[in-house]
């Protein structure tokens, strides 16, 4: 890799910050700044436009949404740069907001994947070239057991595997590999899904993402968007 | 702890209560009494009248006069006696109506019964005169009246005696009797004795006059309507018969004064009957109040209701007021007890004093209805302080339930703040540090060693993962950040039952609102999962004007109860808090959609109602 990944921290957890900065350094990210809330957070994007930004959920002053309001505004004002949301929990009920038009660039992790390391330092990267990543502790509760008439209790058991896959944004080489699967078997499955749940063939991974999720979340956005805290403007 | 009921027993000053009933065998003694006067009475009524028309000398007009008159006496004091037995009136008025009678045994050709005729010689006037100072109350109000009585009763029966041991009627009148009592024929004794008993006579009747004149206009307000007629007519009757003594049987005015006070004489009983009756007796005041307090009344009612029961315009109310340790009344005004009225302490259930009732009480009042009315007042004053009392405490409980909860809630946010920023950030550390560690294991590392490692990181990702979840259920972030309805949804794609949700669009609710509402839910599924094998649930979620309501419905085995301890009954407990209820009951019949191996007709129905205000 010749020009290393650029990444911005935030997280007011100045401990975990650290052990990540560490981690990622380690990997050969190139940690540009690291910020404890969301104004030291846009003074860093302002100063060095990273690739990607890996930010907490919750952050000073309010401890509550600001750090997806920041994600959201950034994914706004800099679509380039890719958000990685770290939260203790991941509700499906923000990927509408966190995702807004497209999943482009884009990821929402438990915060204790960090520990994963591989698959973390994997996620990052996919963010920071424009994919997407969304937990399987999302996904999860999204698949399960649903009204008898649901298509979803149709799929078969290696069907509902891909599906999970193809929600967490992975491309159909990317779930050859993990499923150990032929390219032409999973393309195969892949279409039998989309065919099953009526949804359109999309080519682009993170479209793709974002219509499995539509469709295994069916409620309207109004629902949720009016439960939200008002966007700081 | 003291309580407000020991504070105002230590503070409220001793009152002495009203005194107890004087005249409490009036009902129970006086019966017979007053049947025996009014069979002495009717049996001395048929004698004279008998022997009034067998003496022949009297015009007929004249016999039926006093018939009519002591008749009227007797069937009025019986009636008095009937409408208000407590009251001496009835028995006065019959004494009145038999000496009446009695004086006309004169007439008599046996001489046993002349004798007792001459003894009872002018015996009505002294019950007369009894009965018109005892009037309304049926008991001489004062020392002047007893004495104005004493004496009319000693001149008159010692007249008559006097006139029937020293004068001889046979011998002045031809064809009377002997008289059994005669010891010797004095002119000097009946000359004196007439004198004396018209001077008295006329001494007594100013005294009535004036008694009644004073009486009149002292009075209370109320009393003077009622007290009218009767007090009129003893007037002029007792100034013509003063008149008449004074002017002596001589005078050419003297049969006019006679025929004043023999007409006002037959109206009298009806004017006391009139009088008696209307005066409102304290029974049917106390009736009227009973009736009137049997609604809330508030205090400035109740004392106009007093006042108009018991006719004092003027009359006052108050109530002791525990923290500036005084009497108010109903404006709010410190009451002090007034030299020309009468202070009544009120007491309470508890024997307490808890009030003041400060009235103008008419000399002729019967004790009983002051007694009566402190003892229904007190009552009523004490119902009201203890409603109040109970309302004002129920509303602090509730308000501190309601605080209980909300506190109970921020301390469960805190904790799952603490339990995010404290203990999982560390634990996420720690196993971040134990994957690096693994991986800087060199190659040909003891297995074991590995093994350890793996397995240590393995049992913390466990335990961040129990601790998230432990997190979310102490209090979960979502439904403070983003609202009931997120965090239903979220509880919706947790539960793995196929869930419908309805709920519409929901303004951010109170946070005890929305935890409460949020925690029935979580309580519902979770048992339609685990205890009642549901195969699906129905969430609705409705808000009105002032509440929310929680629906859950599945078609599981039932068996949710409200035992003490169980997780339900745990939430009602927090829903009445909030002053809202929590049923639980059977779902819609189960039919072929029930979950197997379950009777048709069961599943459960979790409701909710909580107030949002």
């Amino acid at each position: 890799m010749d020009t290393p990944i650029t990444v911005v921290l935030a997280d007011d957890a100045v401990l975990l910050r650290e052990a990540l900065a560490g981690l990622l350094s380690g990997a050969g990210f190139q940690v540009l700044a690291q910020a404890g809330d969301v104004a030291g957070l846009r003074r860093a994007i302002a100063a060095g436009r990273p690739d990607v930004v890996v930010l907490d959920i919750r952050m000073p002053p309010g401890h509550r949404l600001e750090g997806l309001h920041a994600a959201v505004e950034i994914r706004r004002e800099h679509p380039e740069i890719g958000v990685l949301l770290l939260s203790q929990h991941v509700e499906s009920h923000y990927l509408p907001v966190l995702f807004g038009a497209g999943a482009r660039g884009v990821g929402y992790l438990l915060k204790e994947r960090v520990a994963g390391v591989d698959a973390f330092l994997d996620a990052v990267r996919q963010v920071a070239a424009g994919g997407c990543v969304v937990d399987p502790q999302v996904i999860g509760p999204l698949l399960r057991a649903r009204n008898g008439a649901d298509p979803v209790a149709t799929l078969s058991d290696r069907e509902r595997e891909i599906l999970a896959l193809i929600a967490q944004g992975r491309s159909n080489q990317a779930i050859c590999r993990q499923l150990v699967l032929t390219g032409k078997t999973v393309e195969t499955h892949v279409r039998n899904i989309l065919r099953r749940l009526d949804l359109p063939p999309e080519p682009d991974d993170h479209r793709r993402v974002l219509a499995v999720l539509r469709y295994l979340r069916p409620w309207s956005e109004e629902t949720y968007r009016a439960g939200l805290p008002p966007t700081p403007t | 702890m003291r309580t407000a009921v020991s504070d105002r027993l230590a503070a409220a000053p001793p009152i002495v209560l009203p005194r107890a009933d004087a005249d409490a065998d009036a009902t129970g003694g006086g019966q017979l009494r007053v049947l025996v006067a009014a069979g002495v009475g009717v049996l001395l009524g048929a004698v004279a009248v008998t022997l009034k028309i067998q003496d022949g000398s009297h015009p007929a007009a004249d016999t039926a006069l006093s018939a009519v008159s002591g008749a009227l006496f007797l069937a009025a004091g019986l009636l008095a006696h009937l409408r208000r037995p407590a009251n001496g009136t009835g028995l006065l008025m019959l004494l009145v109506g038999a000496g009446f009678f009695a004086e006309d045994l004169q007439l008599a050709r046996d001489p046993a019964l002349f004798t007792v005729g001459l003894l009872c010689t002018h015996a009505s006037t002294p019950f007369v005169v009894l009965l018109v100072l005892a009037f309304p109350a049926g008991r001489l109000p004062s020392r002047s009246a007893r004495l104005l009585t004493g004496i009319t009763f000693g001149t008159v029966f010692g007249a008559a005696l006097l006139g029937g041991l020293f004068v001889d009627w046979a011998e002045r009148i031809p064809g009377k009797p002997a008289d059994l009592l005669l010891v010797a024929d004095s002119q000097t004794v009946a000359v004196v004795s007439g004198l004396v008993v018209e001077a008295v006579g006329v001494a007594v009747a100013a005294g009535v006059v004036g008694s009644l004149a004073y009486r009149y206009r002292a009075g209370a307000h109320g009393l003077r309507n009622p007290l009218a007629p009767a007090l009129l007519i003893a007037a002029v009757t007792g100034a013509a018969s003063g008149l008449a003594s004074l002017a002596g049987s001589d005078s050419p005015l003297y049969p006019a004064l006679l025929g004043v006070y023999r007409v006002g004489f037959c109206l009298w009983p009806l004017a006391f009957l009139l009088g008696a009756v209307s005066w409102r007796p304290a029974r049917t005041a106390i009736a009227d109040l009973l009736v009137a307090v049997g609604n809330p009344v508030a205090p400035a009612e109740l004392r106009d209701l007093l006042a108009g029961a018991l006719r004092d315009p003027e009359l006052r109310l108050a109530r002791w007021h525990p923290r500036s340790a005084r009497y108010l009344d109903t404006a709010g005004r410190p009451v002090d007890p007034a030299a020309d009225r009468t202070t009544v302490t009120l007491a309470g259930s508890t024997g307490a004093p808890i009030g003041l009732l400060v009235r103008r009480v008419p000399p002729w009042e019967d004790t009983r209805l002051t007694d009566a009315v402190a003892r229904l007042v007190g009552l009523v004053l004490d119902n009201q302080r203890l409603a109040t009392e109970a309302a004002s405490r129920l509303a602090e409980v509730r308000a501190s339930r309601a605080r209980l909860v909300s506190l109970a809630d921020r301390e469960r946010r805190r904790m799952e703040r603490d339990l995010h920023d404290g203990a999982q950030q560390r634990l996420v550390i720690a196993a971040l540090s134990l994957r690096l560690a693994q991986r800087r294991l060199p190659p040909d590392a003891d297995p074991a060693l590995a093994a350890q490692l793996a397995q240590a990181t393995a049992d913390l990702t466990a335990a961040i993962s129990q601790l998230r979840e432990l997190a979310r259920g102490i209090h979960p972030a979502l439904l403070t950040d983003a609202g009931l309805p997120a965090a239903v949804h979220d509880l919706a794609e947790r539960t793995p039952l196929p869930v419908t949700l309805t709920m519409p669009a929901l303004p951010r609710l109170p946070a005890e609102v929305e935890a409460t509402a949020y925690f029935v839910v979580a309580e519902a599924l979770t048992n339609a999962v685990k205890h009642a094998a549901a195969d699906r649930a129905d969430v609705h979620i409705g808000l009105t004007a002032d509440r929310l309501r929680v629906e859950i419905v599945d078609d599981g085995c039932g068996g949710a109860s409200l035992t003490p301890g169980s997780g339900l009954a745990g939430l009602r407990d927090r829903v009445r808090a909030l002053d809202g209820e929590l049923t639980i009951g059977p779902g819609p019949a189960a039919g072929p959609g029930g979950a197997a191996g379950c009777p048709a007709g069961t599943g459960t129905t979790v409701r909710a109602e909580i107030p949002t205000g």
